[in-house]
């Protein structure tokens, strides 16, 4: 095996998807060879740093920030199914445009509503 | 991790199951547009747009996919669509990916924050090699899962790893030496 296909391993490795017999050759190549002893060193010093970066989290509840938004989508909603014979798809759930919304979602979305 | 029940009832019409939802996923989806972006502000902005859409998109979710993949599918999306906006003329091709290195990634590692570092490296990768690694590393996401919030095929999420990885060791080996830019 060459040490590009080692390469392989240290990185399957590091997502635990070696086999026992994928890891015993890759542990003799690391023996053997300063080059991909030094690369594997720092893969997995890599994958310590990543494992810790910091679990952020939002400094208010984004649920309580949309709330007056989620009330308007259900006066909207509510507003379409009156007018809409029953078993029809509600365009307003589906529409293509919704993966393409912008940064203020809401309001173009509400903009496209007739 | 949430409830299928909860899911249900959410999908079924009950509006305070789809608040509580919302509100057990609404760290996740930060944290994915934290990482994604690079700053708090624009995550704020790309995490809420991401709830209003799984609000109204509640009944297009299918058991047949795992509801985190689902989630974090709608929040990458948006994150990407901004990304693309904010840097329209941007693209790199892949077999040319190098890093730009920002001048504060030698800083920060010169003062020791080797994880501040990291993160501005993460940043110099291109949106897919850097999704992969945000639902790997903050999600614990199997390759299996990241394929699937993604929709690319497994060997693509393999290759996208690895090679984000391989260029994040490069850049903080080269700067770990004390090494001037070239
Ligand atoms: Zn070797």
């Amino acid at each position: 095996m060459t040490c590009h296909e080692q390469v392989e391993l240290m990185q399957r490795y590091l997502d635990h998807d070696l086999s026992d017999t994928e890891e015993r050759e890759l542990k003799e190549h690391l023996v053997q060879c300063a080059e991909c002893s030094g690369l594997f060193d720092r893969l997995q010093r890599l994958d310590s740093e990543l494992s810790q970066l910091p679990k952020v989290t939002p400094a208010y509840s984004l649920v309580d920030a949309i709330m007056p938004q989620l009330a308007e989508l259900d006066r909207c909603r509510g507003r379409l199914r009156k007018r809409r014979p029953k078993n029809r798809p509600q365009p307003l759930l589906h529409a293509a445009s919704l993966g393409h919304a912008g940064f203020s979602p809401l309001g173009s979305w509400l903009a496209a509503l007739p | 991790m949430v409830a299928p029940e909860l899911v249900r009832a959410a999908q079924s019409g009950d509006r305070e199951a789809l608040l509580t939802l919302l509100r057990e996923i609404e760290t996740h989806v930060y944290r994915t547009a934290f990482y994604m972006l690079g700053n708090e502000q624009d995550a704020m902005d790309a995490s809420q747009e991401a709830l209003l859409r799984i609000y109204t998109k509640i009944q297009s979710y299918e058991e047949k996919a795992l509801f985190k993949t689902w989630v974090q599918r709608i929040v990458t999306n948006i994150c990407i669509d901004k990304f693309r906006k904010a840097k329209p003329t941007v693209s790199i091709d892949e077999h040319e990916m190098t890093f730009i290195a920002p001048a504060n990634v030698e800083d920060e590692i010169l003062a020791g924050d080797l994880s501040q570092a990291v993160r501005e490296a993460i940043d110099r990768l291109p949106e897919h090699h850097r999704s992969v690694v945000v639902l790997r590393y903050l999600h614990d996401f199997s390759y299996n899962e990241i394929a699937e919030s993604l929709q690319l095929p497994l060997n693509t999420v393999k290759s996208y790893l690895f090679r984000a990885r391989q260029q994040l060791q490069t850049l903080l080996r080269d700067y770990e030496k004390g090494g001037v830019r070239g």
